[in-house]
């Protein structure tokens, strides 16, 4: 018992120790990194994508294709980089596993290399695709894209993460989610940068941002369905819920980012910035405000005050 | 989540048992995701018919019907590429061998084009007629200004019919060759020739 107050009521059990009411409600809502880290993610990401607009284009004139390549390579893993640097600096104090992190990421490169991919572009040729209208579009990039890359998140999460005991917070979800996003993004990057030899790296830089905000938004969400189901009790659609909400998101942040950034390069390519990062601010924060309640629920059946708002256990 | 470093390696993994909740998730994906293909499929198949010089050719729908100077009867010019067209020429003729009709004349435009080389050809069918198909290529110049020549390839498929040599081609840039061709031969497919 982690505080040593005598157990009333519903006894949870998290790696092996029991919980009352209120701390379970506390431990589940994220550890001290999980927020912080995802705010530096989307703010680091802006910042990134100022620079590189402000002095891309200087440096893809002044070095050989063979160079941009390396460079968009490398600018292509700054996203996951950033992230999980941040996390572990942030949680220090924790000892989070890291390794999990990270191999999450991989097996999410992995599978969206082998798997999403081939289907995407060799099956389906979406990327050259040109539906006749917005409904075309979403509808189609939902159930293809969408479904593929969410369910490639939810595999990847609920299959190894998930059945350990490191899967001990509602949180770990969203976080794992992220890591798994964050990995078909890295991969997703990797094609681009290989297609466009030679691309100007103000553009290409937006390009890599715009995809690694969208997709760890877009992974949180299934992630967020995965820690609800694991620590509360659902009905058996619950899950799928959010992996479709993922795929509808993302066909419709697909067909907007086509919107905002189909004129000319330039601007639009900084339009495309700022509306994945409204999109990926927009979801961590529905996301943050769907745990906090969940919490709020379990301290409210147990009559006691609302924990703050994170980290604090 | 948190664990103590030393213990990272000591991963307790319970057996992946799949849940009601995850075969939701994975036939509702699977389901989902083709009905997807479908849609796309469908989607792109789309055509729009016009009946020209008694012949009932499709173009994909969305691309533009231009107009036409003889000997091409129907144009239509993709919406994406304003130098992917498919068009249908028709002309006059006293022969009645197919291949001798398709050397004199085979009212292709393309053939006053700079660099037109004829790739090789090959004997076809169009809705039930003896036809010939003939791979090709030219040189698009631009009329002014810094544009890059193109390279252009095109087929066409010609039959006769009635004393005329029917003459039905795509023509796009080389470097999108592959999918144009796949889209010919869904529209060739739908070629009504006329009673």
């Amino acid at each position: 018992m982690v505080c040593h107050s005598p157990l009333t009521g519903k006894i949870h059990t998290l790696g092996g120790r029991t919980y009352c009411n209120e701390h379970y409600a506390r431990a589940t809502m994220g550890s001290r990194g999980t927020w912080p880290a995802l705010a530096a993610m989307v703010v680091g990401l802006g910042a990134l994508a100022i620079l590189m607009l402000a002095v891309g284009d200087n440096i893809s004139d002044e070095v050989s294709n063979d160079w941009i390549v390396l460079i968009g390579l490398i600018l292509a893993i700054v996203p996951a980089v950033l992230w999980l640097g941040v996390f572990r600096q942030l949680d220090r104090l924790e000892a989070e596993p890291h390794a999990f992190l990270f191999s999450t990421m991989v097996l999410g490169a992995l599978i969206a290399g082998t798997v999403d991919e081939p289907l995407r572009r060799n099956l389906l040729d979406l990327n050259t695709w040109r539906p006749d209208n917005w409904f075309y579009s979403i509808l189609v990039q939902t159930l293809t894209q969408g479904v593929v890359q969410a369910l490639t998140v939810y595999v990847v999460v609920r299959f190894t993460v998930y059945l350990t005991e490191e899967f001990d917070e509602r949180a770990d979800g969203v976080i794992y989610g992220t890591a798994a996003g964050l990995g078909i993004a890295t991969l997703l990057n990797f094609n681009y940068v290989l297609d466009h030899r030679g691309l100007n790296l103000d553009v290409g830089m937006t390009r890599i941002i715009v995809n690694a905000l969208a997709l760890a938004a877009l992974g949180g969400i299934v992630g967020y369905g995965l820690g609800q189901v694991k620590f509360e009790k659902h009905a058996p659609w619950y899950a799928a819920l959010f992996v479709g909400l993922s795929a509808l998101l993302n066909g419709c942040f697909d067909w907007l980012q086509s919107e905002v950034t189909a004129r000319e390069l330039g601007f639009e390519a900084w339009r495309g910035v700022l509306v994945a990062g409204l999109f990926a601010v927009a979801v961590f924060g529905v996301v943050f405000y769907l745990l906090r309640s969940a919490v709020k629920e379990t301290l409210t059946l147990a009559g006691r005050p609302t924990p703050a708002p994170s980290g604090d256990r | 989540m948190a664990v103590a470093t030393s213990d990272l390696y000591d991963i307790r993994m319970r057996r992946p048992r799949l849940t009601t909740s995850d075969l939701i998730v994975l036939v509702g994906a699977l389901v989902a995701f083709l009905a997807g293909w479908a849609i796309k499929d469908w989607h792109d198949d789309r055509v729009r018919t016009v009946e020209v010089a008694t012949v009932k050719v499709s173009y994909p729908r969305g691309w533009l019907n231009f107009p036409t100077i003889e000997p091409e009867v129907f144009r239509a010019v993709s919406n994406d590429d304003p130098q992917t067209v498919v068009f249908l020429s028709t002309a006059t003729t006293p022969q009645i061998d197919l291949l001798q009709a398709v050397s004199t004349n085979n009212a292709n435009p393309a053939r006053g084009e700079p660099g037109y080389t004829q790739l090789g050809s090959k004997p076809a069918t169009i809705d039930g007629n003896a036809a010939v198909m003939t791979d090709y290529a030219y040189v698009q110049t631009a009329v002014g200004g810094t544009t890059v020549p193109t390279v252009i390839r095109g087929r066409q498929y010609s039959w006769l019919k009635n004393g005329e040599l029917y003459s039905f081609s795509l023509e796009g840039p080389e470097d999108n060759w592959t999918n144009l061709r796949a889209e010919l031969n869904r529209l060739v497919d739908k070629i009504d020739t006329g009673g």
